[in-house]
């Protein structure tokens, strides 16, 4: 199982996990990059973990803004893929706050489903590390994170 | 779906309800018209008797319904969610485990569940499933939808042709443009320019474009809504506006719309094409039109001679957009008239200026705060002196928006 | 009811005065019936079209009209900030706030400028469109360039109202109550229907009580009943008044009244009727009924329009003394308009309006406490005359009883079953009671203080009675 998830990913990410852990089979859920996904839509977040899953990550998703906000309080991620609207609230408010309030540096992917300029602006002006269009292609998305964290 | 059916359960119950009382007021009536002919003595309570127990069975029924609906319908939704999300397990499954595809005849909520995994997907995997929509045979169902009488149901078939980009359903599509729902011609409309962006030939899209165009025109859907139905795909909107923009007249309303979604789009190459309209006469049009060119960056010659004016406009957003595109030209060419818009009699015009010249980085700021010292005009150092106490005011993202469209 | 004498005058008298209540009860129970079917079925279809699917593509959409939010304040200083804050969250692409504090005596402008960093610029011209109060200072923000304060001298809510419509640059202007709060959505929500019809000049939303109701970082999180029985009620007939009633109206076009908590307009037609009525207790529904007569009388293609969404909270009297100032207030309103307007009453000019609208408020709604008092008294008057016939007595006003009941149950019945609130069940009983033990008591309170307020309208023309605020949150 391992194994079939370390083949599929791309060479970046399972170097520098290499280098981190200094053990090739370090990909147990306990040492692999944690990914927090933030979004009110269960197709996309279902489509997400089960994708990140396989590529032998370890996901945790949240699906309301005080959810959201409670979880950042209390865990540290590797990576957060952020949906611009999440219930209860908008996932650049949530963004603001990691990087205001927590003073977290965690790399944030924002997900939008409307190409506005004003989102995309105002979202990199809050410190999003990279910005994804709904519909993507999720093997970019893979790349793109792995790109980031390594 | 099962909400739906809430939603026409209550209805009967109204119906009932209404139905009773009504007539509950008739036996009032005619207990009193018995009374008044038997000469002042009441005879007969039974129809009145009748009345009041069928009212309180309406009492009993619209409680009843008002406690256990909530609880039942939350156990539906409950069921229909969990449901769903099995659902769209299992697509995934079938898509990154390549797992067995489930047997024919599909529940709704697979299908609900299929849609709108397809709809967040481009690549191999969209057309993957793609194919799966055309092996379940779901495009005849939609089909069959839109032909319903009932407004839900068609908007609901357009939704899921939406997500599902048939090319082979555009005509059917194009024919609801033409409803006289705006919501079903907004719904169509958008239906038809995902499909356009998925027609892969270039003879075909061609044709398609034309008929799209061609009922777009006649359509009536509202210049906001065209916007945002023109900006939707890149694809598709590229050949729609060069073929929108080789008619010839544009009324404004569809002018409008159609010079937005260049913005929108960033489709430099048609910014020259843009400028021509920079002296349309109707004001709405122009702003979008200064507004696009800000947008795309560029500056067209025609606009100098006339930038001053715009500056002066009684439309307070042609004085902003006038003081945006002046940012488009280097210091030394705008710095006069920037200078002058400091005192600009319009507040929002001053603010804008100090943002512009902020933009423009020491030089501008430098700028500023000379205005402070001795700009002539009170209002231009006032607001000058408001952005030196604030030293790395940031560029208000609210301003931003607040730029935007004034329609 | 009438023993075996009914051939004096006296009997006659008392025979035509059965009569005359009979076919009151009738008449008003057979409208409000069909009314709130009316009504009800509008608010089913409604949701059906505008559920999930369909709105969304509305609401991503960038390409409303501007929208400028008229928010009048006096002695807010307690809760304005966070109504400004909740005004400047709202989702919409571009709208812009002017509150004027009303010559505010406390530190309603002196809290807005610390928390906005507002600074006093320099009056320049603006357009008197309509003639109001002046204005004393004007403030503006660079870091919330959408935000305009206004300081004028006390003119009144409708003053204020009119020097922010002198202000305001935008085609559509909204009238908020500087203590409600709004849905994020409720502006996209109602500007939609200015953009399905280009004939639309003005649209009323749905108000809601906020108490009881749970809000976090500004937002509604989960509706809950209140506390007292006071509160309760009201919720009940705000259920009763905006599902039933003015849904209905809508549905057959003649809304006469859009609730000054939370309103749209079309500035343009605002301004073609001359603003708001300063002389006035009830200038929401004096704009409304000048709005109809305007366009009547021009013959001009127009829709006043009310949207079922719950889109504004607004703090409701937890006291019985503050409701019966409340009620007193409205129902003076109520008078004041129907006078000023009253050669619409059966004019058929005015069309619908006029000829059933009109008279409708007159008659049952403005009549009903006089008439319903009269009936107590002569229920009782039959009691100690032993005249009364017990047993139809008792028929008639069980009948009576039970239909106000089920009008209130109808309306709840789509609270719960389309708005998804009051989740607890508990919640839905207690709220079932109230509606059962509304007419014990709290209505006739209400029904006097009406009558009273009947008799009060020329002597306390245009005075409001102050409101005490908790401050929410």
């Amino acid at each position: 199982m391992t194994n079939k998830a370390l083949t599929s990913l791309p060479s970046r990410f399972s170097v520098s996990n290499h280098d981190r852990n200094g053990s090739t089979m370090s990909l147990s859920s306990t040492h692999s990059a944690r990914i927090f996904i933030v979004d009110d839509d269960p197709a996309l977040s279902i489509l997400l973990t089960t994708l990140f899953t396989k590529n032998g990550y370890q996901v945790t998703t949240a699906r309301d803004f005080h959810t959201a906000k409670q979880q950042l309080e209390r865990e540290a991620f590797d990576l957060i893929l952020l949906d611009v609207n999440i219930i209860y609230g908008n996932g650049l408010d949530l963004l603001s706050y990691l990087r205001q309030s927590l003073q977290l540096a965690t790399p944030v992917i924002v997900i939008s489903a409307v190409h506005q300029e004003a989102t995309l602006i105002r979202s990199l002006e809050l410190g999003a590390d990279d910005f994804v269009y709904k519909p993507f292609n999720p093997h970019d998305l893979v790349k793109q994170v792995a790109a980031i964290l390594a | 779906m099962w909400r739906r059916l809430g939603s026409y359960f209550y209805h009967v119950i109204l119906l009932a309800v209404v139905v009773v009382e009504l007539a509950a007021l008739a036996a009032l009536v005619s207990t009193f018209v018995f009374y008044f002919r038997s000469g002042g003595v009441f005879t007969d309570y039974t129809f009145l008797k009748i009345a009041l127990g069928t009212s309180l069975l309406c009492i009993l029924a619209l409680i009843f319904h008002t406690v256990f609906y909530p609880e039942i319908s939350d156990h539906f939704d409950f069921r229909h969610d969990r449901q769903y999300q099995a659902w769209l397990q299992r697509w995934t499954n079938v898509l990154f485990k390549l797992e067995d595809l489930p047997p024919k005849p599909l529940p709704p909520v697979a299908v609900k569940a299929l849609l709108d995994q397809r709809a967040l997907l481009i690549g191999t995997d969209a057309s993957l499933l793609d194919s799966l929509v055309a092996f379940y045979q779901l495009d005849q169902q939609w089909l069959k939808g839109l032909k319903s009488r009932r407004l839900d149901r068609r908007l609901a078939a357009l939704a899921a042709l939406e997500a599902a980009v048939l090319p082979q359903t555009l005509p059917a599509v194009l024919a609801q443009m033409h409803s006289r729902n705006l919501l079903v011609r907004i719904s169509a409309a958008r239906c038809a320019v995902r499909i356009l962006a998925a027609v892969p030939d270039l003879h075909p899209r061609h044709k398609a474009v034309l008929l799209f165009v061609r009922t777009l025109v006649k359509a009536r859907v509202p210049a906001g809504m065209l916007e945002s139905i023109l900006s939707l795909e890149v694809r598709a909107s590229v050949p729609i506006l060069e073929c929108l923009f080789q008619r010839q007249s544009l009324p404004a309303d569809l002018l409008q719309p159609v010079i937005a979604a260049v913005g929108n789009l960033r489709l430099v190459e048609m910014a020259a094409k843009v400028a021509t309209y920079i002296e349309t006469p109707v004001p709405a049009v122009r702003v979008t039109v200064l507004q696009v060119l800000v947008k795309l960056g560029y500056f067209p010659p025609a606009a100098w001679p006339v930038l001053r004016q715009f500056l002066y406009d009684t439309n307070l957003a042609i004085n902003l957009q006038a003081v945006r595109l002046l940012m488009l030209l280097p210091l030394e060419r705008s710095k006069p008239l920037l200078w002058e818009s400091l005192g600009h009699l319009r507040w929002e015009v001053r603010c804008e200026t100090v943002f512009a010249l902020l933009q423009y980085g020491p030089l501008g700021i430098q700028l500023v705060n000379e205005a402070v010292q001795e700009h002539p005009v009170p209002a231009a150092v006032q607001i000058a002196s408001q952005f030196q106490t604030n030293p790395g005011l940031p560029i208000n993202a609210r301003v931003q928006e607040w730029l935007g469209t004034i329609v | 009811m009438v023993g075996n004498d009914s051939l004096t005058i006296w009997g006659g008298l008392y025979l035509f005065f059965q009569y005359l209540i009979l076919a009151y009860f009738v008449l008003v129970s057979a409208s409000y019936t069909l009314l709130t079917y009316l009504g009800l079925r509008s608010i089913l279809r409604y949701n059906r079209v505008m559920s999930s699917y369909a709105i969304k593509p509305l609401l991503e959409s960038q390409a409303y009209r501007a929208i400028s939010i008229l928010v009048p304040a006096y002695n807010e200083e307690k809760s304005i900030i966070a109504s400004v804050r909740s005004l400047l969250s709202l989702h919409y692409p571009v709208f812009e706030i002017i509150v004027v504090s009303d010559g505010s005596r406390d530190g309603t402008v002196d809290v807005l400028r610390e928390a906005y960093h507002l600074t006093e610029i320099s009056l320049t011209r603006y357009h008197m469109t309509i003639n109001a109060k002046p204005i004393k200072r004007l403030f503006r923000s660079v870091n919330y360039p959408n935000l305009i304060l206004v300081e004028k001298e006390n003119g009144g809510k409708a003053d204020a109202l009119n020097v922010a419509l002198n202000l305001a640059r935008y085609p559509l202007v909204c009238s908020v109550d500087a203590d409600s709060t709004l849905d994020v959505q409720a502006l996209l929500r109602t500007a939609y229907l200015f953009v399905e019809d280009e004939t639309v000049v003005a649209v009323g939303g749905t108000v809601r009580p906020l108490n009881g109701a749970i809000i976090q970082d500004g937002q509604l999180v989960e509706v809950r009943l209140p506390p007292t029985w006071i509160e309760r009620l009201q919720i009940v007939e705000y259920s009763r008044a905006f599902f039933a009633g003015r849904a209905g109206w809508a549905e057959i076009g003649i809304l006469m009244i859009i609730s000054g908590a939370f309103g749209v307009f079309k500035r343009e037609s605002v301004l073609a009727v001359g603003g708001y009525r300063t002389n006035t207790v009830g200038e929401d529904m004096d704009l409304v009924m000048r709005l109809h007569k305007y366009y009547l009388r021009h013959k001009l293609p127009y829709q006043i329009r009310f949207t079922p969404d719950p889109l504004c909270w607004t703090e409701v009297p937890s006291d019985l003394k503050t409701l019966r100032r409340q009620r007193n207030r409205w129902h003076r309103g109520l008078w004041e308009n129907l006078w000023e307007h009253r050669d619409m009453l059966f004019n058929p000019r005015y069309g619908l309006v006029g000829l059933v609208g009109v008279p409708y408020a007159w008659l049952v709604e403005a009549a009903s406490p006089a008439v319903e008092l009269g009936g107590y008294v002569f229920f009782l008057l039959s009691i100690l005359l032993g005249i009364l016939n017990l047993e139809f007595t008792f028929y008639f006003m069980s009948l009576a009883i039970l239909f106000g009941l089920v009008l209130s149950l109808m309306s709840i019945g789509i609270e719960t079953l389309l708005l998804n609130r009051y989740k607890r069940i508990s919640d839905r009983l207690i709220f079932i009671v109230a509606a059962c033990v509304e007419f014990l008591g709290y209505r006739q309170i209400l029904l006097w203080e009406r009558f009273r307020a009947s008799f009060q309208v020329w002597g306390k023309r245009g005075q409001w009675g102050s409101m005490e605020r908790k401050g929410f949150r």
